[in-house]
């Protein structure tokens, strides 16, 4: 007598309990991530400065202020007796670590201020400022100041101009 | 009641069963049964199969979510690794910088510090602050006044 064969109809697995499982799962795979990335802004920002930079041409040969730096005039004649002052470029920005703050000014010259470490030991500032002519560094040091005090970069042109860089940071 | 059948009993019973009892299939006969109902089991199997195997649309729907939300776990992670990762500080010139000669200043507070480059070569001055030289507002010493002055004049 043929044997009928059986036909397999169970189920293994139940898989509307699997599905929610992995669902769970899944969805806290991603709130886990979410709720790390809200506890990151909770915690302090790195340190940072606003620093600013500025570029101006100081000639000995015309006198006459730019209208723009007329209220600071008498602070730059002090650094720089007997000269006229143009403003180039002034630029302010929030800083962190490695970030730069850049200057465009005439004659293809470029000033950067970089901070190297918000605050040292000291409470001082460390910074990185450069002079660029063509992208070749023409003057570069690394300055330790305190905050909220400017401090000068001043460089004789060839046609006996001076280009004077300020920067500060707070 | 009692089981005690007599021979007579047991030999009128089979001789009942002989002249009543239907006749035996032939081998063709459960042949041609099994036949049919494994032709009637094979049509129907089209029809069986997805009650076994198909997935409800709420299962394919939590299936999706549920790579969805995984691949975004993983975005997430990756977002959250390249963020992580500490900023060093770097204290080697730039290749541009190794050109020029790097001077170091350390400049103590109360002073106008300038770096001074000129046919004489690279060197520090410092100049003193005067309250008096301050051309804004009140007190306030020059330096900080022109501080003040200049980042306003960037934003």
């Amino acid at each position: 007598m043929p044997i009928l064969r059986r036909r397999r109809v169970d189920r293994v697995v139940p898989l509307p309990v699997l599905n929610r499982a992995l669902f769970l799962i899944g969805s806290l795979l991603v709130l886990i991530p979410a709720l790390a990335l809200r506890a990151r802004g909770q915690v302090p920002d790195a340190p940072a400065r606003q620093v600013t930079l500025f570029g101006v041409i100081a000639s000995p040969f015309d006198p006459r202020i730019d209208p723009k730096l007329a209220k600071i005039a008498p602070q730059l004649r002090k650094l720089l007796p007997g000269h006229g002052f143009r403003l180039l470029d002034v630029q302010s920005k929030r800083l962190t670590a490695s970030q730069s703050v850049t200057c465009n000014l005439e004659d293809g010259f470029t000033a950067a201020a970089t901070l190297i470490q918000p605050v040292d030991e000291n409470g001082k500032v460390r910074l990185r400022c450069a002079v660029l002519q063509k992208e070749v560094v023409a003057l570069e040091s690394l300055v330790t100041t305190p905050a909220n005090q400017l401090f000068f970069c001043d460089k004789l042109l060839p046609n006996a101009t001076r280009m004077l860089i300020g920067i500060g940071a707070r | 009641m009692t089981t005690n059948h007599s021979s007579a009993d047991r030999d009128a019973l089979t001789r009942l069963w002989d002249a009543a009892r239907p006749v035996e299939p032939t081998d063709a006969a459960w042949d041609a049964l099994w036949a049919r109902v494994t032709d009637r089991l094979d049509q129907q199997q089209p029809a069986e199969a997805p009650t076994v195997l198909a997935f409800s649309p709420w299962r394919r729907i939590s299936g999706r979510v549920l790579i969805a939300a995984q691949a975004a776990a993983i975005l997430m992670a990756a977002f959250l690794a390249a963020r992580h990762r500490p900023v060093t500080e770097s204290h080697a010139p730039t290749p541009l910088a190794q050109i020029a000669m790097v001077h170091e200043w350390d400049f103590p507070p109360g002073i106008i510090p300038m770096i001074r480059q000129d046919d004489k070569g690279v060197r520090f001055v410092a100049f003193a602050q005067d309250e008096r030289s301050n051309a804004l507002v009140g007190p306030l010493d020059g330096n900080f006044a022109m501080y003040d002055y200049m980042e306003g004049l960037a934003d």
